[in-house]
């Protein structure tokens, strides 16, 4: 089991041209990339947009999780490719890029769904090479003797009555 | 972990797990209402209609930069009830550490033990066992008339010997030691692992 996992910033820079181009293709409101683990990869958001990434980034993991999983319980050897939620004003689209990380797309609900899976086709073609690249996985230190001691001293300060 | 080079944010996953009505989303409800708001996301909370949790509880912090690098813990909380297995495992995926909430009712204990044996099924799966993994006891409801003795719980819980508190979460006893304590020994597991790697490629 690989312990963690890194993205190097030629890499983000690659992912974040791939999505910067997908958002304006399409006018769309955001695209983001999550992994299993419901963190935020990279992000785009049109510039009229304020929601957080954040808090979508877990829900939208967790619930494609979910349908993982109804669809293991029908029987189904293979990952649920893609994910529509419909709303009154902003759809949200994912699909799967590699098995523990996919794309997530909000688009108004006058752009049309099929260009939305045409565009969004397209770029997973594009991202997965990207996401191959494992060589930011390698490194030897990140924290040094100091990294603690700091952390705790920000810890206390956070903690408001502390 | 994830390392995010380019944002030069490191994320880490701290999971509060443990049986049904325990206190997880109390000590995530009192972290969120006790953290300088500009370092704190909003708390999610996916519950059923009987404010029990059916997913998932997640909140993240930040404490800023630490030494060029900004440290990010999304923490999330598992819905205890038996029957949501599967989403406890799902929540588990990429976890970094774990505060398992213990309820310290005397006619809790197997449920806890239960929840705790639950829990390595779940750890074996991803590849990490209890002894090798950075995770702490929380003794909760400290406050309640039928509680068993610590010396009792550590017995019947504590094997590993990790560190461990008592709480009254929902007045905020205890939680802030046990998210700090963890947070601890994240650190120091991921320091231990590159180390361990450094070594073996030398």
């Amino acid at each position: 089991m690989q312990y963690s996992k890194g993205m190097s910033e030629n890499q983000y820079n690659q992912i974040l041209s791939c999505l910067t181009k997908l958002i304006q293709k399409l006018r769309l409101n955001a695209v983001f990339l999550v992994d299993g683990a419901g963190r935020i990869l990279a992000e785009k958001l049109s510039e009229s947009e304020k929601f957080d990434t954040t808090i979508l980034a877990p829900l939208a993991s967790g619930s494609y999780s979910a349908a993982n999983e109804m669809a293991r319980q029908l029987g189904e050897k293979s990952n649920v490719k893609m994910m529509l939620y419909e709303n009154d004003n902003k759809n949200v689209f994912i699909s799967s890029v590699t098995s523990d990380v996919f794309l997530v797309i909000v688009f108004e609900t006058g752009v049309a769904l099929g260009m939305v899976r045409l565009f969004a086709k397209r770029t997973l073609l594009q991202l997965q090479p990207i996401l191959l690249d494992d060589s930011a996985n390698q490194f030897d230190e990140l924290f040094d003797q100091h990294f603690q001691g700091l952390l705790n001293e920000k810890l206390n300060q956070s903690f408001l009555d502390e | 972990m994830f390392i995010h080079w380019a944002l030069k944010e490191i994320h880490l996953k701290i999971v509060y797990y443990g049986p049904a009505l325990c206190g997880k989303t109390a000590n995530l409800e009192y972290i969120h209402s006790r953290i300088d708001p500009s370092l704190k996301s909003d708390l999610v909370t996916l519950k059923t209609r009987e404010d029990r949790t059916i997913f998932f509880d997640f909140l993240q912090l930040e404490v800023g930069y630490i030494e060029n690098k900004k440290p990010k813990f999304n923490i999330y909380t598992v819905p205890g009830q038996v029957n949501y297995n599967h989403t406890r495992k799902v929540v588990l995926n990429g976890v970094d550490g774990i505060v398992f909430v213990a309820d310290s009712q005397r006619e809790m204990m197997d449920a806890n033990l239960d929840t705790l044996l639950d829990l390595e099924k779940h750890l074996i799966a991803e590849g990490k066992t209890l002894e090798d993994f950075p995770w702490v006891l929380q003794y909760n409801k400290r406050d309640l008339p039928n509680i068993e003795s610590i010396r009792e719980i550590e017995t019947k819980l504590n094997f590993f010997n990790v560190p461990h508190f008592e709480a009254i979460a929902t007045q905020g006893k205890g939680v802030f030691p046990t998210v700090k304590e963890v947070v601890k020994l994240v650190v120091s597991n991921v320091q231990r692992h590159l180390e361990d790697g450094k070594r073996m490629r030398a």
